[in-house]
């Protein structure tokens, strides 16, 4: 059974408005009308101020910033590609918006199969999409648009497979492997986005160099930006930090953790993390993996001095960071992994950092971004362009 | 007279302990027993360094000698699941426990030798006398025969066969298929009406399986003299909402049993048992005690705070099990100040940790995308 989860109501999969909607009923212009309509709800409703996701969100959804994000690709000649369906996934409560606005950008009517997992996140921006979409002014974009709920090994699955002209697949690998083997049009395209990980780089020399701000001032703007990485969506995004590489002297590693130790505060911490924090700890410096673990605040930071990679395995969140010295950059070479997504940077010149890391010969790494934008969401995602990928490019000669 | 006060304690790891069992089992008062029992777990600790590599990992940086619990390095109860940790050769090794879990699960592996094993064995029955006597008395066991047939040692398995001890003539009250077996439950309280029996089981097991199905068949049972055990926790009856209060009157209304008592134990510390007492609170024997930790610190806590469970005991040798700090919530109600007259710490078990939410991209997979 599908279940509408605007119209809260049971609907069958050959009925979807959006199945039978008309191509181009919804203009450019209508579409940015909607996502600065629902980015002022996202920043101004006061059920939305607790979440830092939905704050987020609601700042990427300024026109501003769309106008910015597709200004590239607008220049040139694509077309939509049609019926977009989306399998979202459990981890990110807000990833169904941004997949689905960058198909909506482009033009193409869409099903959003969200995660059964209800969280809190995912009600309030339920309830804002609910308000927005059932407004008159907004008909056109619910006609074309479903968000929609059915279980995996629900019949309903192959029935909407087989609608998609593409397939937007967000998951662990089994779920992307799982949804892939569920026929579709010949001419489907799959954009498949299945495990990654992430880590960050600091360089804690940096904290002692000359400049207006005194070193401890310092520490707490690269600690800041590092918690706001681990405690959004509870350290469960793919570019969520699992490991952090740090080059540089043992004082001002020091001087780092003395300032995480006031800022890595949760507002409501659960009752599990810090048992979680010790099983995994004692369990990686038991075997030999970790030498020593560290409390800062609400983050633990477990020293590895054996890194294998099936020790990401082992984590599951619960802010915890496998920790690991390196005496410079090039060696991360040596953690390389096809599933390492991003590298979030602090303390470093870009372009000397920029410089080292394409001359890497490394499988991983899609995304290099300053250390506190790791969850910051861009189509261009997992190395694939979201938008070109989500429309029909056509060449006039 | 040589007494624990002014005795200077045994170098031994095996004097130190005897010395601790050979006092009552709830008559040291908790700053004389607490003194004692640091003893014992810093000769375990220094065994379990020389033994055991991944104790010496995680623990040779801790205090060489404890003077108080607060300075016992803890270990997170899960690493039993998760490595083989062992303070014993291999060719010593007597048995290994299995603890329960329920299919799928990860089952913790604790390693036995005849030595361990012998005094888990000699504290229980030690612990457990106090509240059932020496005799051995008729015993009902509220499962099915075939609960001692599994391959493996089974938790379940093993405590009844630990309890079985302390019976005789072993009735079985449940089928294979968990139903109540009619005949030998009545021919049993036929048979020992108004005399003084034992009866044991798991929590949950009795209430189901027995007090339910003897309540819904209509069948009072007169066992009027009969001692109810039960032990393996509160959570599925917590979620029928069933209290401790309710457990023990509703026995009461279809047996006729007014003793009562639940115990607290698991089977990474065999043998250290937690006994309910007539108040309804549970003792730390003289070989055992409780801290009670803050979830978000880890900080102990005093008295009538809610926290973790920590659990000691002068047990482990086999293995370095002596401190772990259990998925189980608690408080401590009271020290040397019970009503029953034992002394020491009592405290109340309040439930479970909540099961932490894996949600990796990885999990999603689990139908819930």
């Amino acid at each position: 059974m599908i279940k509408d989860l605007i119209r809260q109501e049971p609907v069958s999969a050959d009925a979807l408005p959006a199945i039978s909607a008309q191509n181009f009923a919804v203009s450019a212009a209508d579409v940015l009308v909607f996502t600065t309509a629902l980015s002022r709800q996202l920043m101004t409703s006061s059920d939305c101020r607790q979440y830092p996701e939905l704050i987020a969100l609601g700042h990427w959804l300024r026109q501003g910033n769309l106008n910015a994000l597709t200004a590239n690709i607008a220049k040139q000649s694509y077309r939509p590609l049609g019926l977009v369906v989306h399998y979202t996934p459990a981890n990110v409560d807000t990833m169904f918006i941004y997949s689905w606005i960058c198909a909506l950008l482009m033009g193409n009517r869409n099903l959003v199969r969200v995660s059964g997992r209800d969280s809190d996140v995912q009600t309030v921006l339920l309830e804002k999409l609910r308000y927005l979409l059932l407004l008159p002014e907004h008909a056109a974009i619910h006609a074309g648009n479903q968000f929609i709920h059915f279980e995996r090994d629900d019949p309903a699955g192959p029935s909407v497979s087989m609608l998609a002209d593409a397939r937007v697949l967000w998951g662990g690998d089994d779920s992307v492997r799982q949804i892939r083997g569920l026929s579709c049009k010949p001419r489907c395209r799959d954009i498949s986005f299945a495990d990654r990980f992430s880590a960050a780089l600091i360089n804690v020399d940096a904290l002692n160099s000359d400049g207006a701000q005194s070193a401890d001032e310092k520490a707490k703007g690269m600690a800041s930006a590092l918690w706001r990485e681990c405690d959004m969506f509870q350290q469960q995004a793919c570019s969520s930090p699992r490991i952090l590489f740090w080059t540089g002297e043992k004082q001002n590693w020091n001087t780092l953790t003395r300032a995480l130790s006031g800022i890595a505060v949760q507002h409501a911490p659960s009752m599990v993390q810090r048992n979680e924090q010790l099983v995994l700890a004692q369990w990686c410096i038991a075997d030999g993996a970790a030498s020593t673990a560290e409390q800062c605040g609400d983050l633990s930071l477990v020293h590895i001095n054996h890194w294998h990679h099936a020790l990401l395995e082992r984590h599951q969140g619960h802010s915890t960071l496998f920790c690991i010295h390196i005496d410079d950059v090039q060696a991360i070479a040596g953690y390389d992994h096809a599933g390492w997504q991003t590298l979030s940077y602090a303390g470093f010149e870009k372009e000397v950092l920029f410089k080292i890391i394409r001359a890497l010969p490394i499988q991983g790494i899609d995304r290099v971004v300053p250390l506190g934008n790791a969850l910051a969401f861009s189509p261009d995602w997992d190395g694939y362009d979201l938008f070109s990928q989500l429309g029909r490019k056509v060449v006039f000669e | 007279m040589i007494t624990a006060d002014t005795a200077p304690f045994p170098k031994s790891y095996e004097d130190a302990y005897n010395l601790l069992l050979s006092e009552p089992v709830y008559g040291l008062p908790q700053a004389e027993k607490s003194r004692l029992l640091c003893h014992v777990t810093s000769l375990l600790h220094q065994h379990h360094l020389t033994h055991c590599d991944a104790y010496h990992q995680l623990f040779a940086s801790s205090t060489e000698t404890f003077h108080d619990y607060s300075d016992l390095p803890y270990l997170a109860v899960r690493l039993f699941k998760l490595m083989h940790l062992s303070s014993v050769a291999p060719q010593n090794v007597f048995k290994t426990l299995q603890s329960s879990g329920t299919t799928g699960q990860v089952t913790a592996k604790v390693t036995l030798d005849k030595e361990t094993s012998g005094r888990q064995s000699k504290a229980l029955v030690t612990i457990m006398q106090q509240f059932i006597g020496k005799q051995r008395l008729p015993m009902l066991i509220i499962d099915s025969p075939d609960v001692l047939k599994s391959p493996h040692l089974s938790a379940r398995g093993a405590g009844v066969g630990g309890m079985a001890f302390f019976g005789r003539g072993h009735t079985y009250a449940l089928n294979t298929d968990m139903t109540l077996n009619h005949k030998a439950v009545k021919e049993f309280a036929d048979k020992y009406a108004g005399q003084p029996v034992l009866v044991f089981g798991f929590t949950f097991m009795v209430w189901l399986h027995f007090v339910e199905a003897l309540k819904a068949d209509g069948i009072a049972l007169n066992l009027s003299k009969g001692i109810l055990i039960h032990s393996g926790g509160w959570k599925k009856l917590q979620d029928k909402q069933v209290s401790n209060r309710q457990f023990k009157d509703t026995v009461r209304t279809v047996t006729a049993i007014t003793k009562v008592h639940n115990f607290y134990g698991m089977a990474e510390q065999v043998g250290s048992v937690f006994v309910e007492c007539e108040e309804g609170h549970l003792h730390a024997p003289s070989l055992a005690d409780v801290v009670i930790r803050d979830p978000r610190t880890l900080a102990t806590c005093g008295p009538d705070e809610p926290g973790i469970i920590q659990v000691i005991s002068a047990l482990p040798h086999s293995y370095p099990g002596y401190s772990l700090l259990t998925e189980d919530r608690g408080k401590i109600l009271g020290e040397d100040d019970c009503a029953c007259g034992r002394k020491g710490r009592y405290f109340e078990v309040t439930g479970r940790l909540p099961k932490a939410e894996l949600r990796g991209c990885s999990d999603t997979a689990g139908g819930t995308v």
